[in-house]
């Protein structure tokens, strides 16, 4: 999230920091170095040297010795638990939680009760992040109606409605055919599609990874095959509609090689609009 | 360090058991034997100590010996299963076992149909906690009475090649028995349709066959039960066909051969009813072995073991 996004004038009577001879890190303008850092009415003023700015009296010091200071984080993937299990978590305490920890906006997962699948569940949500989010928070939709795998949802109105992207996560969408009409449907209304990979009926009741910490434990695994193959069956498909997906979850070395596979194959083939991240 | 160089001792797994630790209980359940030839079966060793069993699942042989166990060695005795007790009423395994607790039992004998079940009783309790099988996992006094019969049989172990044959992979038996007959020097093969061996059991110390081709090599065949019980789904096509290539029959086991099963037994699935009741079968004497095994395991783990050992199996038997 850029920094202009923020408004200085909530920090304008907040007092001028200085972080002295810290690791300064910015992958996105190349910065890695030892270095001083200067913020003034909340926004970045200055980097210099280690120990080479002045700082005045009203000036409050950090010293930075074996700390980092970077740009904030930004989190595409959180679950804030509302609306439905606000027992677990809410709107005002997971955005709370992720300020603490140096982030500056988040997205939420659409898997609550109810699902976020219509244009009423999202905007009252969004409602209530406007009075109770503490950073930028945003929405995805889900793919399928309840989560179920079963018919798409009004991904067009969600979108409108505020969307950002769409996504069954925590279920994968089982049905090929239907996720090729999710595919179909991005044409009309943009959002990444963002998917929870898994084929049920090789994950099973699985609990771990299945290999021999699963055998000796005696508990039901999870192979890897199960993962690897959703994605090369989502990755040719989105290539096949020229589409966009987002993986969720990699957790298997055979999901990477999938992931790479598919992205080499993208690029050599006519469907070079496809995108997978 | 093993479990039993703990302060607390439980018995939680055949891999927390060393070679000597197996030794030592054999020879334990050896002096207990003499016990159980006596008219009056009991000695006071535990007299006063509480013993749990506590069962999740159903069970004949496991939660009867164990009460036997218990009895003879004059341990106080309380039995609880799932159906008509507060676990019925939904109250979670941690309460039932801090309720439990508050009786102040030696011992926790529990099976359950969660794998770890007793590895997670064993944090909450004060007591000592005995694994009488958790899930898929492990059912480490069963497989220390199957050492116990063949070792009673043959002597050593050492060097005996044993064929486990059948549906390791919802076996609890299995995964136990491999680690213990290995640790006592034999060489295990596991056998059986791929559906049925986990991937990765090469871990625990066995070798791999899915064809009984070359059983021929095998000392001992430990057949396991089709656990109709625990499949969702079909692993095999047909028990028709499983039978025809995997059922131990007459014709596939050697005169030599000993043949052992866990039971309860599926007559005409893993077995013919004729190699059953041969006397090549240490089925029946598994079961016989089940008691001293477990009276071992209680003394060992509520006593400490040690000197005091002979003397109880020397003890004058107490009317009960």
């Amino acid at each position: 999230m850029n920094s202009r996004r923020l408004d200085p004038r909530a920090d304008a009577q907040a007092a001028d920091l200085l972080i002295r001879s810290a690791r300064l890190l910015d992958p996105r303008s190349g910065v890695d170095r030892n270095g001083d850092l200067l913020v003034r009415n909340g926004l970045i003023a200055e980097l210099g040297a280690a120990g080479s700015i002045e700082a005045s009296d009203e000036v409050e010091i950090v010293a930075g010795e074996g700390l980092h200071a970077v740009p904030a984080f930004f989190d595409p993937h959180v679950h804030l638990r509302t609306p439905g299990r606000e027992d677990e978590e809410d709107i005002d305490s997971g955005t709370r939680a992720a300020a603490a920890g140096g982030y500056c906006g988040v997205l939420a997962m659409p898997n609550t009760s109810p699902v976020v699948d219509s244009a009423s569940v999202l905007g009252s949500l969004r409602d209530r992040a406007r009075r109770e989010a503490r950073i930028p928070t945003g929405f995805l939709a889900a793919i399928t109606i309840g989560q179920a795998g079963l018919q798409l949802t009004e991904m067009a109105e969600l979108a409108d409605a505020g969307a950002v992207a769409f996504t069954d996560d925590g279920l994968p969408v089982r049905d090929a055919g239907v996720m090729r009409m999710a595919l179909q449907y991005q044409r009309l209304c943009g959002g990444v599609l963002a998917l929870h990979e898994e084929d049920p009926t090789l994950s099973g009741e699985g609990v771990m990874h299945e290999g021999a910490v699963s055998a000796v434990l005696g508990m039901a695994g999870i192979p890897a095959v199960s993962e690897s193959t959703m994605i090369a069956r989502d990755a040719a498909l989105a290539a096949y509609e020229e589409a966009r997906i987002h993986i969720q979850h990699l957790s298997a070395e055979q999901s990477v090689v999938a992931v790479e596979q598919a992205k080499a194959a993208a690029s050599r083939s006519a469907a070079r609009r496809a995108r997978i991240t | 360090m093993t479990a039993w160089g703990d302060e607390r001792r439980h018995l939680l797994s055949i891999d927390d058991l060393g070679r000597e630790d197996i030794e030592r209980l054999l020879a334990r359940a050896e002096s207990f034997a003499e016990v159980s030839g006596r008219e009056i079966k009991k000695v006071p060793t535990l007299r006063g100590r509480t013993v749990i069993n506590l069962f999740y699942e159903a069970s004949t042989r496991t939660s009867a010996s164990f009460e036997l166990a218990a009895k003879r060695l004059s341990a106080d005795l309380l039995n609880i299963k799932s159906v008509g007790s507060s676990v019925d009423k939904g109250e979670s395994l941690k309460d039932t076992i801090q309720t439990l607790s508050a009786y102040d039992p030696a011992a926790i004998v529990i099976r359950s149909p969660h794998a770890g079940a007793a590895q997670m009783i064993s944090r909450w309790t004060p007591a000592s906690v005995i694994n009488a099988g958790d899930g898929k996992h492990e059912h480490p006094t069963q497989a220390l009475l199957d050492l116990y019969t063949l070792r009673r049989r043959l002597g050593s172990l050492d060097g005996l090649k044993l064929w486990i044959v059948g549906d390791v992979l919802h076996s609890r038996v299995a995964r136990s028995g491999i680690l213990a007959f290995a640790r006592m020097g034999c060489e295990v093969t596991v056998c059986g349709p791929p559906t049925l061996i986990p991937r990765g059991v090469e871990a625990l110390g066995c070798t791999v066959r899915h064809t009984l081709d070359g059983l021929a090599e095998a000392d001992v065949v430990y057949t396991l039960r089709m656990q109709l019980e625990r499949m969702r789904g079909a692993y095999v096509p047909s028990l028709r066909e499983y039978a025809a290539r995997y059922q131990i029959d007459s014709r596939r086991l050697t005169p030599t051969q000993l043949l052992m099963h866990p039971g309860p037994v599926n007559r005409g699935v893993e077995l013919d009813a004729g190699v059953i009741d041969s006397p090549q079968a240490l089925i029946v004497d598994q079961v016989e072995s089940g008691v001293v095994v477990r009276m071992a395991v209680l003394f060992e783990l509520l006593t400490g073991g040690g000197s005091g050992a002979r003397e109880a199996a020397e003890q004058e038997p107490q009317p009960a």
